[in-house]
């Protein structure tokens, strides 16, 4: 029985500024919600269903599908901002 | 975005035999067994190309992971890599996170890509990298270890893990390790002269992959047919970036197809401006195969050109056409790119001169 030391191939990291997350609002009664779709094909359709699904539900007054420039990269912070300024609530990357 | 930096190397003590299964357990590992990283080993490789534990080779997620030469030498060690492969792994790694890449999609799309890389220059011979028989399958250590010591630090200093960051339907073996070397012929410039570089540097180029398709053609006795082959090998609908718009293709030349090429009077500009018109389709024929137009502004966007074709290879220098292999009946390989394009492309980074003594690098 031989013990050794050896390195941990995953590097520890640490933010030395952590991401600043939007500000939170409080909720109007009827909540305007935004499906930002990963871009990928007929992520609209699926998205969609989503959105009438929720809307059916009562738990928001309307809802809207966008998507990113790219599929294949991710959100720019521009875009997040255009974005954060048309809804109340959000769901990212979804779509596959 | 959060800034992020490497904090205090980490160390773990464990049982010796016990390596592997403590490692896998963890995560760390691509399922096959790996060397014990010890602190003494990972120095020797960092010795090796003259850098610093703390280099930075490049940002990985955005900006959001730095990748140092110390976290790249401790997974070169684990691969089972010789310390001086190291200089040819540390710009490997640079051409990875080189922006043009896009390394966040390759190592995350459902695509499952494989990073193949290739290298052109006199440091591939000097470290035993295989161009020869087999270029593309095992055996040669320098191939397999380069090739997975690529793989790891996407899994772990990248965190590209199946299930996690790694969204891969299926991927291809390609995805434990996929390495192979130019073997020259004199007939043509090298790869790297095609690329603009000089005959005397080595460099290394990382090109996201789809799996490799071999192409026989044992019986023809003119260039033109073995084109011909090569065109109907190319435009197969299959492999994801034919006909939308334009992806990136590398055509491994073997042995005899070359001596028939040439003696024939193709080279590569000719064989260029073959392939990129002869695999340009019709819409009707991915809709035959299966591909019905896909959505406007997606990668399977199918608008035509002008003239009613999809465009497959949009660029001549997006086909790389590189020789290798050994004696056979007559067999090439196809590589696909496994993206269109406009969501990334190969890199190329040149294989630094090493100055010893200089860890500053």
């Amino acid at each position: 029985m031989t013990e050794i030391v050896v390195r941990v191939p995953v590097p520890r990291t640490s933010r030395t500024a952590s991401r600043v997350l939007a500000q939170r609002r409080p909720l109007p009664d009827a909540p305007r919600l935004l499906l930002i779709s990963n871009g990928k094909p007929r992520a609209a359709d699926v998205l969609s269903a989503v959105g009438e699904a929720l809307v059916r539900r009562g738990r928001i007054s309307e809802y809207e599908v966008a998507k990113k420039a790219m599929a294949s990269r991710p959100m720019t912070d521009g875009e997040a901002r255009r974005f954060a300024a048309q809804a109340h609530l959000f769901v990212t990357g979804v779509g596959s | 975005m959060g800034n992020v930096v490497v904090t205090a190397v980490e160390f773990l003590q464990v049982e010796e035999s016990l390596v592997h299964e403590v490692f896998y357990e963890k995560g760390w590992t691509d399922g096959l067994p790996v060397v014990a990283p010890t602190p003494q080993r990972v120095d020797a490789m960092l010795a090796a190309a003259a850098l610093a534990e703390e280099t930075v080779l490049g940002t990985a997620n955005d900006g959001e992971i730095t990748v140092t030469a110390g976290s790249v030498a401790v997974n070169a060690v684990m691969a089972g890599c010789r310390t001086d492969y190291f200089p040819i792994v540390s710009t490997a790694v640079r051409a990875l996170l080189d922006p043009v890449l896009n390394a966040h999609v390759v190592l995350s799309s459902t695509g499952g890509a494989a990073m193949c890389v290739l290298v052109s220059g006199p440091e591939a011979d000097r470290i035993g990298l295989n161009s020869g028989g087999g270029a593309l399958g095992s055996g040669f250590r320098a191939n397999a270890t380069i090739g997975r010591c690529l793989r790891l630090v996407a899994i772990n200093v990248i965190g590209a893990r199946t299930g996690e960051l790694d969204a891969s339907s299926l991927g291809h073996p390609g995805k434990y390790s996929f390495c192979f070397a130019e073997r020259p012929d004199p007939r043509w410039p090298t790869l790297r002269e095609d690329l603009g570089f000089s005959a005397q540097v080595t460099t290394v180029t990382v090109f996201p992959a789809e799996g490799p398709r071999q192409v026989a053609n044992h019986i023809a006795t003119t260039g033109e047919e073995i084109m011909r082959t090569y065109a109907t090998a190319l435009r197969n609908p299959s492999a994801y970036g034919v006909g939308k718009g334009g992806h990136e293709v590398i055509l491994v030349v073997g042995p005899e197809h070359a001596d028939v090429l040439i003696e024939s009077g193709w080279d590569r500009a000719s064989m260029r401006d073959y392939l990129l018109e002869a695999t340009r389709l019709l819409p009707a024929e991915l809709a035959a195969a299966g591909l019905p137009p896909g959505e406007l502004g997606t990668a399977h966007d199918q608008t035509p050109d002008p003239d009613g074709r999809l465009t497959t290879i949009k660029d001549p220098h997006d086909l790389w056409i590189v020789t290798a292999g050994g004696p056979g009946s007559g067999w090439s390989s196809y590589i696909p790119g496994f993206f269109p394009m406009k969501n990334g492309r190969a890199a190329t980074a040149v294989v630094p001169t090493i100055t010893t003594g200089d860890p500053s690098r």
